[in-house]
C-alpha cells in the first residue's frame, strides 16, 4: 500500500472516530512539515506549534480538507504556511492543547532565531495566495493541476499567481541583496549602513 | 536539519489522537450553512451609526466619494432571503483568470488568454447535506498574443487528460476559488467595521500593506458568498476605512450587471485590485485583478482575474443532481 493510499484509508477511520489512524497521518507528515515550518517562523518551538495547530486545524476543518491524489501533504503545507503568517493568533484556539507539548530541547536561548535564508525570508513577504502557489509549485514540485487541485482554484489561476508570485519574490530578493551588498560596502569603507 | 524531538512528537500524537476521540461528531459545516439563511440582525440604522462612529476620529482619509458610497451600501444592503427545510441556496460563481506562458521565460514575451469557469454550488438550510456543486470550463474567446490560442487549446486538453471529471468539483469549506483562510471564520468575525479592519489587517506581510492584505481578504469574504447580511454590512463599513480607497470606475459591467469598482493599488503598483459593488442596492457583484500597465502581449486594464457571484434559492427538485 502506497503512503498516498494510507493518507486517504487513514483518515477514513479518522472520521469513524479511530484516533490511531489520525496519529499515523501526522507520523508520515510531521517530519516534512516542521521542517517546511521553521523556515517560515523564528524560533523552533513557534514551528512545533505550526505543526501542531495543522493537525488540529485539519480536524476542526475536516470537512473541507483536499486530497491530491490521495494525499492530504497538500493541504497540510498550505495551512501550515498561513498559520506561520501569525502563529500567536492561529495558537489561540489550541494554547491549551499546544501547551502539554514539551518545549525545544538543546537550544541554548529559545529568543534565538532560526535563519533559513533569505529565500525564505522574502517568502515571507509574499500574500498568502502567493505563498500558496509558491510552496506547492516550486518547494514541492507540483504541477499547475495538482496545486491547483490542492487549493480548489482553476489551472489558470495557478499559473497567473506563480507570474506574479516570482516576480515579486525576485524583487524582494533583488532588494534585499542590494540592502546587504551596501550594507558590506558600508562596512568596508568604514562608514555606518 | 532540525525535527521534532521524541517527546516532542509523543505529546502530540497524544493530542491528536485524543481530539479525535472526544469529537462528538457534530459538523461544523452545519452550523456554517445555516448562518446562510439566517438573516439579518443588524438594521440599517444601527449599521449606519456603527459606520459614521467608525469613521469619527480615525484620522483616516479614504475618498469621500468612496465611503460614502460605501455607507449606502451598507444601509441598502438587504436581509437575506427567507430559506426553509428542503431548499438549497444556489451559488454561482462565473469567473475568468488569465493563464499565461512566455516563449522564452521573459515577461516581455507573455501571451496569455482568458480561461472561463462556472462553478455551482447548492448549500442546504438544515446542513444535512453537504455543499455540492460543479464547474464547467466554457470556451476561451480572449487571447493575447500570437500563439495564445493554440496555448490555450494545449491547457484545454491537458485538463482532459489530467483532471478527467471536469464537473463536480466540491470547493473548499467557504471558499469558491478564493484562498484557503483557515484561520479566521465567518462567524467569528467582529460585526463592528474599525474592529474588523484592525481583525483583518492582523498578520500582514511585510511586502503588503496591512490594507493590502486586508482588502484581499475582504474580497475573499464577499466572493465567497457565505457572507450574510450582516457581515456584508460589516465589510462594507471596513472598506469605507481604508485610506487609499479609490474608485476607479463608476459604472462597471460584470456578468451582466452593473456597478462601481472600489479600488486599490497592489504592492508592486502596477496592479489593482477592484470590488465591485452596487451601491444603490448594497449588493456585492463581483471583483476584479487589473493589470494597469499591461505587460509583454497583455494590454493596459486587462482584468487578469474576475469573479462574479450571483445567490438565489431553489427547491431540491430543480437540482441538477441529489447533493446529499
Amino acid at each position: 500500500m502506497s503512503e498516498i493510499e494510507s493518507d486517504a484509508l487513514d483518515w477514513a477511520k479518522a472520521l469513524a472516530g479511530d484516533g490511531v489512524a489520525f496519529a499515523r497521518i501526522f507520523d508520515r507528515h510531521q517530519d516534512r512539515l516542521f521542517r517546511h515550518s521553521i523556515g517560515l517562523v523564528p524560533t523552533l518551538d513557534d514551528a512545533r506549534d505550526v505543526v501542531g495547530i495543522t493537525f488540529l486545524e485539519a480536524w476542526r476543518r475536516r470537512d473541507a480538507v483536499r486530497f491530491v491524489d490521495g494525499s492530504l501533504l497538500p493541504w497540510l503545507l498550505v495551512t501550515a504556511t498561513h498559520s506561520s503568517r501569525n502563529v500567536s493568533r492561529a495558537a489561540r484556539r489550541y494554547r491549551q492543547l499546544l501547551d502539554r507539548i514539551p518545549a525545544a530541547a538543546d537550544v541554548p536561548d529559545p529568543a534565538d532565531r532560526f535563519d533559513a535564508g533569505p529565500a525564505m525570508d522574502a517568502l515571507r513577504t509574499l500574500s498568502s495566495a502567493h505563498q500558496e502557489v509558491i510552496v506547492l509549485c516550486i518547494f514541492e514540485g507540483m504541477s499547475t493541476a495538482e496545486a491547483a487541485e490542492a487549493l480548489g482554484i482553476a489551472a489558470g489561476t495557478v499559473k497567473s499567481r506563480l507570474h506574479w508570485a516570482r516576480r515579486r519574490l525576485a524583487h524582494r530578493i533583488s532588494l534585499d541583496s542590494s540592502a546587504a551588498s551596501f550594507s558590506r560596502a558600508a562596512s568596508i569603507n568604514g562608514r555606518t549602513a | 536539519m532540525p525535527s521534532l524531538t521524541s517527546p516532542q512528537r509523543d505529546a502530540l500524537r497524544d493530542v491528536l489522537i485524543e481530539t479525535v476521540e472526544l469529537t462528538d461528531g457534530s459538523r461544523r459545516s452545519a452550523q456554517l450553512v445555516r448562518r446562510l439563511g439566517a438573516g439579518a440582525l443588524a438594521s440599517g440604522a444601527i449599521v449606519t451609526a456603527l459606520i459614521a462612529g467608525s469613521l469619527i476620529g480615525t484620522g483616516t482619509t479614504p475618498s469621500a466619494e468612496a465611503a460614502e458610497l460605501l455607507t449606502m451600501a451598507a444601509v441598502r444592503t438587504a436581509d437575506d432571503m427567507p430559506i426553509t427545510a428542503g431548499q438549497y441556496m444556489r451559488i454561482e460563481t462565473r469567473a475568468e483568470y488569465l493563464a499565461l506562458t512566455s516563449s522564452d521565460g521573459s515577461s516581455d514575451q507573455m501571451i496569455g488568454y482568458l480561461s472561463p469557469q462556472v462553478n455551482t454550488v447548492f448549500a442546504s438550510l438544515d446542513g444535512s447535506s453537504e455543499l455540492s456543486g460543479e464547474t464547467v470550463y466554457p470556451e476561451p474567446v480572449t487571447f493575447f498574443g500570437a500563439g495564445a490560442r493554440a496555448f490555450a487549446q494545449a491547457d484545454s486538453a491537458a485538463r482532459v487528460l489530467e483532471d478527467a471529471p471536469s464537473s463536480d468539483n466540491t470547493p473548499m469549506n467557504g471558499e469558491l476559488g478564493g484562498s484557503q483562510s483557515p484561520i479566521w471564520d465567518l462567524p467569528a468575525l467582529p460585526g463592528d467595521p474599525r474592529q474588523l479592519l484592525d481583525r483583518l489587517r492582523e498578520g500582514a506581510v511585510e511586502g503588503a500593506s496591512p490594507d493590502e492584505e486586508a482588502f484581499e481578504r475582504m474580497s475573499d469574504v464577499l466572493s465567497s458568498g457565505r457572507a450574510d447580511a450582516e457581515l456584508r454590512q460589516s465589510v462594507y463599513g471596513a472598506l469605507a476605512l481604508i485610506p487609499d480607497l479609490t474608485i476607479v470606475e463608476d459604472s462597471v459591467a460584470l456578468d451582466g450587471r452593473t456597478g462601481t469598482a472600489f479600488s486599490l493599488a497592489t504592492f508592486e503598483g502596477d496592479n489593482r485590485h477592484d470590488i465591485i459593488l452596487d451601491p444603490s442596492t448594497g449588493k456585492f457583484i463581483g471583483e476584479r485583478l487589473v493589470t494597469v500597465n499591461g505587460f509583454g502581449a497583455i494590454p493596459a486594464g486587462t482584468a487578469m482575474e474576475s469573479t462574479a457571484v450571483t445567490m438565489s434559492i431553489v427547491d431540491a427538485s430543480t437540482l441538477p443532481h441529489r447533493v446529499d
